[in-house]
């Protein structure tokens, strides 16, 4: 993803027009972000709108151009974290005994099977491994692995150390890889069901 | 046998994000672990399935922000044209409406309304003619400000003689008002401090007699109470010399009557 500088340094200084530019160039990645997070439509449009209000809000706050990005995914991240707060406490409120694999993410309504049809059964079973990580090895994981951004910028959005972000990335990897052999899925699994 | 490196290091190793140090120690490590290669090569294939995923296309993305695009016609370009011209309008109806007609000719300006039978004419006047009112219209203000002038120095004259007047007559009261107030204050002090240092003496007398009275009283008692304790150790002296020449007597009597009695026994033998 690559934008002149100067289209941000328009929408710090208050040009709306270079903030829908920088909406354009950014929402598919923060919608991708938040989607693979939550497995879920509905909830990763509202981050992901209630993400560039914010940036919109704040951007004349941004004092390093360069660090957009990092600054991008923090916002979104925190919103992310939000939500999922939001829904434990649902859950807690609704003595809901969610399974910790994170089944809970594949109860739909019918308008949201329609929209799952649509996507590749690989994205499916994509989803649904990430599903199984807890959320802090999830985020990093999205983050390191579809966003690219690199160790020292997670670290930094999360506010944490490089080590703990590596430490949660390992640990996230290791267990994809052990659900990936109990569900016996591998490369000519996913080519076929591909 | 080489130590296992760190989980960091690892995947570290596995996006390229270390340094040649620790690359050369996880490859050292790898080199004589095959089930460590095995781990990483599990880690990549991981990865792999994960780069499959292919991102959702946005469908009808919201415009989540209107740029503010201000509309030719609610410019203020636009307004000030409207008023000009709104402006001209008005007159050219006025105009018409009241038949006005302007003309300058023959060193005349003409300005009719209607038919044009009522004029009002002006007509032109000559610099000399502009020069003299100019001059008297001149002196005259001249005149009244020379005279105005001179009235308000002769307000300011007699107010200033006043204001000096009232003032010393001021300072002078004051100052006697305040010599009387001394005078009134110091002799109301004199009286007052008379008053209390007779008061003074007079409570201090008072005080001395009444202390005077109560040491006569009690000594007049201690002398009372010292003659009993006298009269009554005399007393109990007297008594006791009683009591003593009383035995002495017994005594004299049994020592005289022992003495007869022997004496009466050595003559009967």
């Amino acid at each position: 993803m690559t934008h002149s500088e100067s289209v941000i340094q328009k929408a710090r200084e208050g040009d709306v027009d270079a903030v829908n530019k920088l909406v354009s160039l950014w929402y598919k990645r923060i919608y991708n972000f938040t989607k693979k997070y939550f497995n879920d439509h509905d909830i990763a449009q509202e981050v992901t709108q209630k993400t560039f209000i914010a940036m919109y809000k704040n951007i004349k706050k941004l004092q390093d151009d360069e660090r957009f990005r990092p600054w991008l995914y923090r916002i979104a991240s925190n919103f992310c974290h939000e939500e999922e707060r939001k829904k434990k406490r649902s859950a807690e409120t609704h003595n809901f005994d969610g399974d910790k694999t994170g089944a809970v993410m594949y109860v739909t309504d019918g308008d949201e099977t329609d929209k799952r049809l649509q996507i590749s059964e690989l994205n499916e079973i994509i989803f649904s491994l990430l599903s199984t990580l807890p959320p802090e090895q999830r985020e990093v994981l999205i983050m390191k692995e579809y966003e690219g951004l690199k160790f020292r910028e997670i670290a930094d959005i999360l506010n944490e150390s490089e080590n703990t972000v590596k430490s949660r990335l390992y640990y996230a990897l290791s267990a994809l890889k052990k659900e990936t052999k109990k569900r016996n899925i591998n490369k000519n699994t996913v080519y076929y069901e591909a | 046998m080489k130590r296992k490196p760190e989980e960091e290091k690892i995947i570290s190793y596995l996006y390229g994000e270390i340094s040649e140090k620790d690359r050369r120690e996880v490859e050292d490590y790898l080199k004589d672990n095959s089930e460590a290669r095995d781990e990483i090569e599990e880690l990549k294939k991981t990865r792999e399935l994960l780069n499959k995923f292919e991102d959702e296309e946005v469908v009808g993305r919201p415009n989540v922000f209107s740029p503010q695009h201000k509309s030719f016609f609610v410019s203020k370009t636009f307004r000030s044209i409207v008023s000009i011209a709104a402006a001209i309008l008005l007159l050219m109806i006025v105009g018409r409406v009241t038949d006005l007609s302007i003309k300058y000719g023959e060193s005349k300006l003409t300005i009719t309304f209607g038919d044009g039978n009522e004029q009002i004419t002006e007509g032109f006047i000559s610099r000399a003619e502009v020069d003299n009112i100019i001059n008297e219209k001149i002196s005259h203000s001249q005149k009244n400000l020379e005279k105005h002038l001179v009235g308000f120095e002769n307000r300011l004259d007699s107010v200033e003689s006043g204001a000096i007047g009232y003032i010393d007559n001021q300072i002078s009261n004051k100052v006697l008002v305040s010599q009387r107030q001394i005078d009134s204050y110091v002799a109301q002090l004199d009286r007052e401090s008379k008053e209390k240092i007779g008061n003074y003496f007079r409570k201090n007398t008072l005080d001395q007699e009444i202390y005077m009275q109560t040491i006569l009283t009690d000594f007049a008692n201690y002398m009372e109470i010292q003659r009993g304790q006298d009269l009554e150790e005399l007393t109990l002296y007297v008594n006791n010399l009683d009591k003593k020449t009383t035995q002495n007597q017994i005594e004299t009597n049994q020592l005289l009557s022992s003495i007869i009695s022997t004496v009466n026994y050595a003559q009967g033998e």
